[in-house]
């Protein structure tokens, strides 16, 4: 047995996510643990949480503890118009939460891929997001969209912006009724609000969800994000990993950023989003780059809902023994049951709070079973 | 399974003889003690009796998959949800309401006694009119006649509460009903369950 098994899931899921993504070629990213607290005033919309630590460096610069990876990344990126950049990531990010009205750290793993991207690079990524989330739990789902195919269905509509921004809100929240009233109190044409209420609604199998989203596509530019999701969609069919994925036009997200496919990962037991990702050229111009860019993060701490309840043993073995009757023989028996790949601690007295799967006694008779915990 | 968080209370009632019509009847709901889980494994449902303020807090966090909460909640809390539907039932409307003979001075700061904060910051935010307010739990009237705020906000049924206590609706924030939310990945892993139900709500419903 490996010693590896002896971590934590978690721990454990975390590694093999990281040899999973190098077997893809992404590289670790590591990153210094505050930001200039600018990037973020600049890029409030980017971030899901506007509340940040920041202090004072000594040179009198507004520093920040970092609330988000991708900003970072992607202010740094070395990736041109012929070099693709690739990397993944492991930080600690630091944001308010809501509900204890406190601050937290919690630990985000996720990788983005910068540069002239093409559908074998949003593939790649998606396909990743997906093998993320099968590694974590046996049953996940997967949403998908496309964010190109609302701007350019809403411009092409004629949809002014403050009201763009409240439809984009009732889709978020799936709320058709609300929907429905607003484009009627906004006088949106009837044509024009039909046309709306039926993008809204394209939710489920994803080749069914596309053939049903092309009848809509009026201009050039939902057409493109049709023809962008069919594409990457032909090669998961390849690899046979679309099965846990649904197209879902109501997954929207800030169109100041992101700019074309967006997806969002569950898995069964946790009841929030525990991977989300999306491509976010829009970003990478806003640093004057002409580049595009497709990423995703995993909460890890979201993992708790998951492996919390579980419990279990903290070891598999207890040796209990007086040292009167030889260390060196004590240190024999732990080393055999080491080498079987167990957890295994050693104690002259019973330790508290700790569970084990097999307590033993050591006496100068050898190892007996004193009873289990767990 | 499916798991419904339903307000304790008269929108509760209300909502529970809706869901019972449709086909998720629970007995042990009428046995009328004080238990806060009632399972009802043939029609594979099992109802959470919680506050009503909390109803969206039990489905933002998965304890439950779906449940049934009033609009002035979700407005003022701001939960994670999917708002599916609008059932419709437990109409009311969030108002400003002040004594009969109020007349707003502009010059000064707007005193505002609530218990929805962020409806009432957001509402007077969009009007660019600075306001103080006071949050209070319960009886909210009491507030202008002692003269502890100018106006209320508050949720207005039929309008007598005010009457009764000399104060009559100066202004309609927004107007209220009872709305199904559901979980996110609830709504992906029950999906089947839970479109079964809203077809079914959309059926007995007046479109």
């Amino acid at each position: 047995m490996d010693a590896i098994n002896a971590l934590r899931r978690e721990e454990r899921i975390t590694l093999s996510l990281r040899a999973l993504y190098e077997q893809y070629g992404y590289r670790k990213y590591r990153m210094g643990k505050f930001e200039e607290y600018e990037l973020y005033t600049e890029n409030k919309s980017f971030l899901n949480h506007s509340n940040i630590i920041t202090f004072h460096d000594l040179d009198g610069t507004v520093l920040a503890m970092k609330p988000d990876v991708t900003l970072s990344i992607a202010k740094n990126t070395r990736a041109t118009a012929r070099s693709t950049e690739k990397v993944y990531y492991l930080e600690n990010v630091y944001w308010l939460e809501k509900q204890s009205g406190g601050y937290r750290e919690t630990s985000q793993l996720g990788l983005e891929c910068i540069g002239k991207l093409d559908a074998m690079a949003y593939f790649e990524v998606l396909c990743l997001a997906q093998e993320t989330l099968a590694a974590i739990s046996g049953s996940h789902r997967m949403q998908v969209s496309h964010i190109g195919f609302w701007v350019s269905l809403l411009e092409g509509l004629g949809i002014q912006e403050a009201l763009r921004q409240e439809v984009l809100d009732c889709l978020k929240g799936k709320k058709m009724h609300e929907l429905k009233s607003l484009l009627e109190k906004a006088s949106v044409p009837p044509a024009a609000a039909d046309m709306i209420l039926k993008a809204a609604g394209l939710c489920g199998e994803f080749a069914q969800t596309l053939k049903s989203a092309r009848q809509l596509a009026l201009s050039a530019g939902m057409t493109q994000a049709l023809d962008e999701l069919e594409a990457v969609y032909g090669l998961l069919l390849q690899k046979d990993c679309a099965g846990q994925m649904i197209l879902d036009f109501s997954l929207v997200n800030d169109i100041d950023y992101y700019d074309g496919l967006i997806f969002q990962g569950f898995v069964e037991g946790v009841p929030r989003a525990l991977l989300t990702g999306g491509s976010y050229g829009k970003l990478l111009r806003k640093f004057g780059r002409d580049l595009d860019a497709v990423g995703f993060a995993v909460y890890l701490n979201e993992l708790d809902h998951l492996f919390r309840a579980r419990g279990g043993a903290d070891v598999d073995a207890l040796i209990l023994y007086n040292p009167a009757d030889g260390l060196d023989a004590v240190l024999s028996q732990a080393e055999a049951l080491r080498a079987q790949g167990l957890r295994v601690r050693t104690e002259k007295h019973r330790p508290e709070g700790i569970r084990a799967s097999k307590i033993y006694r050591f006496s100068a008779d050898g190892l007996k079973e004193a009873g289990e915990d767990a | 399974m499916l798991n419904i968080a339903l307000p304790k209370g008269r929108l509760g009632d209300q909502v529970y003889a809706l869901f019972s019509k449709i086909g998720y009847d629970c007995g042990a709901i009428y046995e009328n003690d004080r238990r806060l889980v009632l399972e009802s494994p043939e029609n594979d449902v099992r109802y959470l009796l919680v506050k009503p303020s909390d109803v969206a807090i039990y489905v933002e966090y998965g304890a439950a998959d779906i449940g049934v909460v009033g609009k002035d909640i979700l407005l003022d809390g701001n939960p994670d949800v999917y708002e599916l539907m609008d059932l419709g039932i437990g109409k009311c409307r969030i108002c400003v309401a002040g004594p009969e003979d109020y007349v707003e001075d502009r010059e000064r700061v707007l005193r505002v006694a609530t218990k929805f904060t962020t409806v009432a910051k957001k509402y007077y935010s969009s009007k660019n009119r600075e306001i103080e307010i006071i949050k209070l739990n319960g009886s909210i009237e009491l507030a202008p006649i002692l003269g502890l705020t100018d106006v209320i906000v508050d949720i207005v049924e039929s309008g007598r509460t005010l009457k009764e206590n000399h104060l009559k609706v100066l202004e309609t924030i927004v107007p209220i009903s009872a709305r199904l939310i559901a979980n996110r990945a609830s709504y992906l892993f029950e999906n089947e369950l839970i479109s079964q139900l809203t077809q079914k709500l959309q059926e007995v419903l007046p479109q």
